[in-house]
C-alpha cells in the first residue's frame, strides 16, 4: 500500500539531504593525491554506461605514456577500481552520479586507494573525465548555491543599508549616511529656507541610496533569473516615499515585492525587515528554519516542554522514538565511535569531533 | 547677568499621542520661551490641516512630516528657565518605530518627566520607556498624568493612572514614596504653573514646581573626559563639528582629544553651546565642538571623544550582568540583538553564559546556563559584532550601562562588569 508523504516530510528529508551533501563535499575537498592521480568522472543520467567503460578502457592503455612509474600505477589501479564499479550500474541513476577515485595521501608516505560515488541532489548536466592533484568538485558545489536570492534594502532619513536574502543567509553589503538636518541644526535659518534645503537633502540621499543600492542587486550574477525580489523595511514615512519615487533602477523597482516596518536601519534592520516580511517570505529556506526554532525555545521554556537538547537527551528520545522533528547545526561535526578491544571484548561507545 | 543657575537635561518620555510634545509646548509657553502670537500662528496652520489640538505640539514638531501625522519622530532640545535650574529638555518620540531615537534622548538626560494619558493608563511605551530611562541612568523622574480635562478631571481616573504607575515604576527601582505624581492637562494648562480648581482634591506640588524639587545632579568632573558623539555636521566655513553631550571630565579649548572606535586624533579648536561659544564645557553640557585634524567622515555617531592620554575603551569583548526584562522565547550563545549603550547602536553575540543569578539576592543559581529566558538574571560575555566603546560600569556608569533590543523591543538590560580591551595603536 502506497502511503503519502506529507510535503512538510518530505522538506525535511531535502534538508537532511543537503545537510548530508555538503559534509560529504566538505570531506572529498580535504584530500589530495601526491601526482596529477585523482579521478573526477561525472557521468550525466542520459550518458550510457558503456560508452563510459569503453573510454575508461582508452585512458587505461593511454596510462603507459605517463613517465613516473607511481602515478602510471596509481592511475591504473583508479581506474581499474572505477571499473569494478561501474558493473553494477546497468544505466546512471535519476540524477547521474559523480564518482571519485584515487590514492589519497594518508600522511607520512602512505596512500590510500579509495573510491566515493555521490549521487548528486540535482541533475548533472556535462559529462567529464579529469585526472587532477584534487578532486574537481566545482559541479557539484554549485549545486549548494542558492537557486534564487532576494534584495535587502532599509532606509530612513538619516542612512541605509542594503544587501541580500540568500537562502538561510543574510548577506549585507553595504549602507550609508545622510546629511539630511534634523531638528538640531535649525539654528537661525528661516523654516521655510530650512524645510526646502532639507527637501533637496532628502531628494539626493534617496537617489544615492537608489543608484548604490541597484548597482549592487543588478551585480548578482544571473539577476534576471535569480534576483526574485526587493523587500524594503524602516520607519514611516521614509520608505514610502523612497519606493514611491524613482530613485531605484526600474528592473529592480518593478522587482519590489513589499515595504515592512523596521525600526533600525543598519545592518541589524536587514534582520528585523526578514522579520517582519514573514508572510511575503513564506516557503523561503530562513523563515521554515526560524519557524522550527522558535517552536524549539517556546517548548524548551515550558514547564513541561516537548523539546530536548544536548546529545545525551536527544540520544535517550532519540532511542525512544520519541522525537518528531530533530533539529542539527549545519556546522556539527562529530561522529560516533565504537571501540573495541579485540581481546578481552571490552566495548566503548563515543561521540568525538571530527576536524 | 545673574549668577548661572545649575543645569540639568530633562527627558520627557512615554506612549505614543499621550501629550509629550504637547506638554514641552505648554511648559516653553508658560515659562515665556514660546510667546502667543507663535502658538497663534501654529493653530491658524494647524486648523487648516486638520490637526487642531495641535499648536503646542508644533512648537517641538517641527519637520514637515511630523507636522503631517501628528508625531514626533526626531528627538529636539528647547532650553527653559525655571527659578531654580536652568533646562535643557528633550522631547522624545513615543511612537515604537523610533525608540531608538528616544533610547539617545533619555541617555543625554539626568531626569524625566513620564507623561501618561489619564484616558489611557500606561501603555506598551509607557512601560519600554520606563524600564530604558532607569537602564539608562536617570534616577529623578515625575510623573505627569496628562489629558484630566479629557477625564472631567475625576479623582478616581488619577488615583487609577497613579497605582498602575505606581507599580510600573517601582518594578524597576524608582521609589513610588518619593517620585511626584501630577494630575495635568497639557493642552488646558492645568496644574502646569499654578494650582488648578479644577483639581481641588489635588494636594501636591504643580509641574514647575515638582521641576525645581529635583536634586542637582553630580558633576563627575574628576573622571576622564568622555563623550559620545550623538551627530557630526559639517559646516560651511568652520569645517566638521561632532555634537554631543559630555557624560564624565572636562573638554576645554586647545585639548588634544582622541575618537574612539573610530581612532583618530585632533585638537578642539571651538566648543559651542546653544549658539554661544564656551571655553570648555562639563559634565551634563550638549555640545558642538570644532576639530582641527579630523575631516567628515572619520568621525560618526557613536563614537566617543577622550583625552589622548586617556583614549575611550574599545572592546574586544566584554563581560556584563544581566537581566532579561522580557523575551517570547529564549536567549542562547550566538544570540545577536542590538545593544544601545550611550550613542552607539551596535549589535553584540552573546559569546558564553557564565552564571545565572537569583535576581534577589544576586546568589550564584548556576554556572554556565544553556538558555536564559525572562526574569533570569545572568553574568554574560558578550562580543561586539563591529567596534564598540563600552567601559566597567563601576569606573564611568555613564558607558557601563546599556539597553537590549530586538524584535522591536526592550529584552535586557545589563551593566558592564569586565572590558577586554582591543589595541587600538
Ligand atoms: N484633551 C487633551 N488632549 C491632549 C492633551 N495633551 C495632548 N493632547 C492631544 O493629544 C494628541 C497628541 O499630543 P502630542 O503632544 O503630539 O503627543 P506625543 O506624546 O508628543 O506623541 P508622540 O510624540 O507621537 O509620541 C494631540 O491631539 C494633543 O492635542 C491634554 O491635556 N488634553
Ligand atoms: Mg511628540
Amino acid at each position: 500500500m502506497a502511503e503519502e508523504i506529507p510535503q512538510a516530510q518530505i522538506e525535511k528529508d531535502e534538508a537532511r539531504k543537503r545537510y548530508e551533501f555538503k559534509k560529504a563535499l566538505e570531506k572529498l575537498e580535504e584530500k589530495e593525491g601526491s601526482g596529477t592521480e585523482l579521478i573526477s568522472l561525472y557521468i550525466p543520467p542520459d550518458k550510457q554506461i558503456y560508452d563510459v567503460t569503453a573510454q575508461l578502457r582508452d585512458e587505461y592503455g593511454q596510462c603507459a605514456n605517463i613517465k613516473s612509474k607511481q602515478t602510471r600505477t596509481n592511475v591504473q589501479s583508479a581506474i581499474s577500481s572505477i571499473l569494478a564499479r561501474l558493473k553494477y550500474y546497468k544505466t546512471a541513476p535519476e540524477n547521474g552520479m559523480a564518482v571519485f577515485c584515487g590514492a589519497i595521501n594518508v600522511g607520512g608516505d602512505k596512500t590510500d586507494l579509495e573510491s566515493i560515488i555521490v549521487e548528486p541532489p540535482e541533475t548533472i548536466r556535462t559529462y567529464s573525465y579529469r585526472c587532477s592533484s584534487s578532486f574537481e568538485l566545482e559541479p557539484l558545489k554549485a549545486m549548494l548555491d542558492d537557486k534564487f536570492v532576494y534584495g535587502l534594502l532599509v532606509i530612513d532619513r538619516r542612512e541605509a543599508y542594503w544587501g541580500f536574502l540568500r537562502g538561510t543567509h543574510i548577506e549585507p553589503i553595504n549602507g550609508t549616511n545622510s546629511t539630511v538636518p534634523g531638528k538640531q541644526r535649525k539654528g537661525g535659518q528661516s523654516s521655510i529656507r530650512f524645510e526646502r534645503l532639507r527637501l533637496i537633502a532628502i531628494h539626493e540621499f534617496y537617489k544615492k541610496v537608489g543608484e548604490r543600492a541597484s548597482e549592487a542587486f543588478l551585480a548578482e550574477p544571473n539577476f534576471f533569473e535569480k534576483f526574485k525580489g526587493l523587500l524594503i523595511g524602516g520607519p514611516m514615512p521614509t520608505k514610502e516615499e523612497f519606493a514611491e519615487g524613482d530613485f531605484l533602477h526600474h528592473e529592480v523597482k518593478k522587482r519590489i515585492i513589499g515595504l515592512f516596518d523596521a525600526s533600525y536601519t543598519n545592518e541589524f534592520g536587514l534582520r528585523e525587515l526578514v522579520d517582519n516580511a514573514q508572510d511575503a517570505l513564506r516557503g523561503v529556506g530562513i523563515m521554515d528554519e526560524k519557524k522550527e526554532m522558535t517552536r524549539f525555545f517556546k517548548e524548551l521554556i515550558k514547564e513541561n516542554g516537548c523539546a530536548a537538547y544536548g546529545e545525551e537527551s536527544v540520544r535517550a528520545n532519540l532511542e525512544a522514538g520519541a522525537v518528531d522533528t530533530l533539529l542539527l547545526s549545519e556546522k556539527l561535526r562529530k561522529a560516533r565511535l565504537t571501540i573495541a578491544c579485540g581481546n578481552c571484548g571490552y566495548q566503548e561507545v563515543k561521540t568525538m569531533q571530527v576536524e | 547677568m545673574a549668577a548661572e543657575k545649575p543645569h540639568m537635561n530633562l527627558a520627557v518620555i512615554g506612549h505614543i499621542d499621550h501629550g509629550k510634545s504637547t506638554t514641552v509646548g505648554r511648559i516653553l509657553f508658560e515659562t515665556g520661551v514660546v510667546q502667543q502670537h507663535i502658538l497663534d500662528a501654529y493653530k491658524k496652520e494647524a486648523e487648516s490641516k486638520g490637526k487642531g489640538t495641535f499648536e503646542f505640539a508644533w512648537v517641538m514638531d517641527s519637520l514637515k512630516e511630523e507636522r503631517e501625522r501628528g508625531i514626533t519622530i526626531d528627538i529636539a532640545h528647547k532650553k527653559f528657565e525655571t527659578p531654580k535650574y536652568s533646562f535643557t529638555v528633550v522631547d522624545c518620540p513615543g511612537h515604537r518605530d523610533f525608540v531608538k531615537n528616544m533610547i539617545t534622548g533619555a541617555s543625554q538626560a539626568d531626569a524625566a518627566i513620564i507623561v501618561v494619558s489619564g484616558t489611557e493608563g500606561p501603555m506598551e511605551q509607557t512601560k519600554e520607556h520606563v524600564f530604558l530611562s532607569k537602564t539608562l541612568g536617570i534616577n529623578q523622574i515625575i510623573v505627569a498624568i496628562n489629558k484630566m480635562d479629557a477625564v472631567q478631571y475625576s479623582e478616581e481616573k488619577y488615583n487609577e493612572a497613579k497605582d498602575k504607575m505606581s507599580k510600573l515604576i517601582a518594578s524597576v527601582g524608582f521609589k513610588p514614596a518619593e517620585t511626584p505624581f501630577i494630575p495635568i492637562s497639557a493642552f488646558a494648562g492645568d496644574n502646569i504653573k499654578t494650582p488648578s480648581p479644577n483639581t481641588p482634591w489635588y494636594k501636591g506640588p504643580v509641574l514647575l514646581a515638582a521641576l525645581d524639587d529635583f536634586k542637582q545632579p553630580d558633576m563627575p568632573t574628576d573622571k576622564p573626559l568622555r563623550l559620545p558623539i550623538q551627530d557630526v555636521y559639517t559646516i560651511s566655513g568652520i569645517g566638521t563639528v561632532p555634537v554631543g553631550r559630555v557624560e564624565t571630565g572636562v573638554m576645554k579649548k586647545g585639548m588634544k582629544v582622541s575618537f574612539m572606535p573610530a581612532n583618530v586624533e585632533g585638537e578642539v579648536k571651538s566648543i559651542e553651546m546653544h549658539h554661544e561659544e564656551i571655553p570648555q564645557a562639563l559634565p551634563g553640557d550638549n555640545v558642538g565642538f570644532n576639530v582641527r585634524g579630523i575631516a567628515k567622515n572619520d568621525v560618526r555617531r557613536g563614537d566617543v571623544c577622550g583625552p589622548v592620554e586617556n583614549p575611550p575603551t574599545v572592546a574586544e569583548e566584554f563581560q556584563a550582568q544581566i537581566v532579561v526584562l522580557q523575551h517570547p522565547s529564549v536567549l542562547s550563545v550566538g544570540y545577536t540583538p542590538v545593544f544601545h549603550c550611550h550613542t552607539s547602536q551596535t549589535a553584540c553575540m552573546f559569546i558564553s553564559l557564565d552564571k545565572k543569578l537569583d535576581p534577589r539576592s544576586g546568589q550564584v543559581k548556576e554556572e554556565n546556563p544553556a538558555f536564559l529566558k525572562a526574569g533570569d538574571a545572568a553574568i554574560c560575555t558578550i562580543q561586539p559584532t563591529r567596534p564598540l566603546v563600552i567601559e566597567k560600569a563601576k569606573e564611568l556608569p555613564q558607558l557601563g550601562r546599556f539597553a537590549v533590543r530586538d524584535m522591536g523591543m526592550t529584552v535586557a538590560a545589563g551593566l558592564v562588569l569586565n572590558v577586554k580591551a582591543k589595541q587600538m595603536r
